[in-house]
């Protein structure tokens, strides 16, 4: 009885092992690129650039009107997203409405940032250690690595001690600004190549958010006012040579929020249709203006919003996805659901859990191949002269699991002795 | 009979089950003679900085240890017995051939797992003495997919070396290979955190998948 048992785990684990080896072959012979277009801003005609690439090369910019533009022509077109290389030829305009462009000023005021998925976790959310920079020195990796758990402990790398003084110095200066232990989001820079020191931003049991820094080993916290019912969901700290930008905030309603470094002023930005989990936002800014690129699996959505926060201009574009190309739609018809052990949305590249996940019975395409492979079950069983009493299971396996179940009971085989 | 049983299966695994320690505490040496040589020669902060930020793994020689293993048991334990097909006299025991095969299948299990037990306490440990208790402990999280590959693969060596059909034997490793790659698929500590309850249960499925092999065997499959 057992042998028999045996065989049906033996017949699972291999469905299990099919039903995501199988798909992950079949993509890497067939998948298809899907080339999402760049969206550029520009300040000059007030109009979008659209730069879309094929399988094979760079096709011209096209504005919202459909008008070509060679490549050169359009970086002319979008000075405050090519200025280096208009410097360098000596084709970038003076002034912009009025603005005095020069590049000291554009290096200045440049911020490019991109949110995925699966960036939207900081690398210190794992551990929950990191360094706390001296502010007001040369950055120097400071030796110790600070956890805020049910105080502040700092944590010396070379002896692997706790610094009882330096932990009590700071975790004092915590209770007495009311925070209230352990820390949840941190948000910070952890690398020492950076600029400036910022120090983290941190919220604490409650939500509320707080910015830490390090002067002179003294510790400053001040506590940041947040607008009413504002719950942080994600944070990201942004380094940007102007100064101006403290961090990205996402709430747990998927708004998007900037924290000004003055007044600790957190402004919200007129996009509304950003779904973190799923989507991807690129995020450039520079002296004029804002612009914010969203990008889902078949549409992609262009804002341009001035320094005062107000839309000017918007740009929309829906495009085929892969489920309807070709690729896509024998995919369906192939198998009726998959195994996926990364993040379900994510590239298999960007990966950070592996987790259980199984896709599929969304159409029922697949219901051509299952009747056909039943049948041939079916007569296989008749040539073999098994019974079919015996082999009800079986069939039922390749009723309902497809291609994986039909490998799979045929490797393992059920032999009547 | 479960002493003589069991005495018979030492004989055939110790050999494999002393060079497999012996290999496992000199890759253990290795890495953290590796690390103490780091922590004296550059800064102990930049070697930190590569595990927390980076999720880097200080111990990345071990990954395919608990693997190789797992294998060298079962072929140690299985080959033996299809080498002139000796088990038939096991399966002609006075002895329920399932029962038999089962019990096999215990002894090297028990086997493994203490291997296991000391390899996974001397890579973990020691690591305390370097690193705070937030790393030690991601680690020990770490090693989990790896040492059940290891499982894993010694369920599927005994299922492929009975085998008597060389074509299932391919096809048993075929599928082999894909199933121990899920425990493979990610480089960066910590990663199976949230999946080693599904994985174990998986584990658990390939766990008497010799009795099938034993059953096509003893049917006199040729």
């Amino acid at each position: 009885m057992l042998h028999k048992l045996s065989r049906y785990l033996l017949v699972l684990i291999g469905i299990l092992t099919l039903a995501y080896s199988i798909p992950i072959l079949y993509n890497t012979l067939f998948d298809k690129r899907i080339n999402t277009p760049q969206i550029l801003y520009s300040a000059l005609n007030d109009d979008f650039y659209i730069r879309r690439h094929d399988d094979k090369k760079v096709l011209n910019p096209v504005d919202t009107k459909g008008k070509e533009y060679t490549q050169t022509q359009m970086l002319e077109q979008c000075p405050m997203f090519y200025a280096p290389s208009l410097h360098q030829s000596g084709l970038l305009p003076d002034s912009i409405d009025g603005v005095k462009i020069d590049i000291e000023t554009w290096h200045k005021h440049f911020i490019m940032y991109g949110f995925l998925p699966q960036s939207l976790m900081n690398p210190s959310d794992e551990y929950r250690l990191f360094p706390l920079y001296e502010a007001t020195e040369k950055i120097t990796l400071p030796g110790d690595l600070c956890r805020i758990n049910k105080r502040v402990e700092f944590v010396n790398t070379q002896s692997n001690k706790v610094n009882e003084e330096k932990s009590g110095l700071f975790t004092d200066a915590f209770e007495k600004e009311g925070f209230v232990f352990p820390a949840k989001i941190m948000a910070g820079n952890s690398s020492h190549n950076k600029n400036r020191v910022d120090g983290w931003f941190i919220t604490d049991q409650r939500g509320d958010l707080f910015h830490l820094k390090m002067e002179k080993g003294q510790p400053l916290l001040k506590r940041i006012a947040l607008p009413e019912d504002f719950k942080i969901k994600y944070m990201q700290y942004l380094e940007v040579q102007n100064e101006k930008l403290y961090c990205f905030i996402i709430t747990e309603d998927n708004r998007l929020n900037i924290l000004y470094a003055k007044d600790y002023e957190i402004v919200e930005l007129p996009i509304y249709d950003y779904i973190p989990e799923e989507h991807s936002i690129y995020i450039m800014g520079n002296m004029l203006f804002y612009m914010f690129q969203v990008n889902t699996e078949n549409s992609v959505a262009a804002y341009a919003v001035d320094h005062d926060h107000n839309i000017m201009d918007s740009y929309y574009e829906e495009f085929k996805p892969k489920s309807e190309m070709l690729m896509g739609k024998a995919f369906h018809f192939i198998f009726p659901f998959t195994l996926k052990l990364t993040h379900p949305r994510s590239d298999i590249r960007y990966t950070n859990y592996v987790k259980f996940n199984f896709e599929g019975f969304k159409t029922f395409n697949w219901i051509y191949l299952n009747l056909l492979l039943l049948v041939i079950t079916y007569l296989l069983i008749r040539k073999r002269k098994l019974r079919l009493k015996n082999n009800m299971v079986d069939l039922l396996i390749v009723a309902a699991t497809g291609i994986f179940g039909f490998i799979a009971i045929n490797v393992f085989q059920n032999k009547e002795y | 009979m479960w002493k003589s049983m069991f005495y018979k299966e030492w004989i055939k695994v110790r050999l494999a089950s002393i060079l497999s320690l012996a290999v496992g505490t000199v890759a253990i040496l290795g890495i953290y003679l590796n690390v103490r040589h780091t922590f004296i020669i550059t800064n102990a902060h930049e070697f930190w900085d590569g595990i927390i930020n980076q999720r880097h793994i200080y111990f990345k020689l071990f990954k395919y240890i608990p693997l190789g293993i797992g294998i060298l048991i079962g072929l140690s334990q299985f080959l033996p017995e299809v080498k002139d097909k000796r088990i038939k006299l096991t399966l002609h025991l006075p002895l329920n051939e399932e029962k038999a095969g089962l019990k096999m299948v215990a002894f090297g299990l028990t086997c493994l797992l203490t291997l296991y037990s000391i390899l996974s306490a001397l890579l973990i440990l020691p690591g305390r003495y370097y690193f705070p208790y937030e790393v030690v402990a991601l680690s020990a999280n770490t090693i989990i997919p790896w040492f059940s590959a290891g499982l894993a693969a010694y369920f599927i060596t005994g299922l492929i070396t009975i085998e008597p059909l060389w074509k299932y034997k391919v096809f048993y490793t075929l599928l082999g290979f894909a199933f121990i790659n899920l425990f493979y698929q990610s480089d960066l500590a910590g990663a199976y955190q949230y999946a080693w309850l599904p994985f174990l249960g998986i584990i658990s499925l390939v766990s008497i998948s010799i009795l099938f092999s034993i059953y096509r065997f003893r049917k006199g499959e040729m």
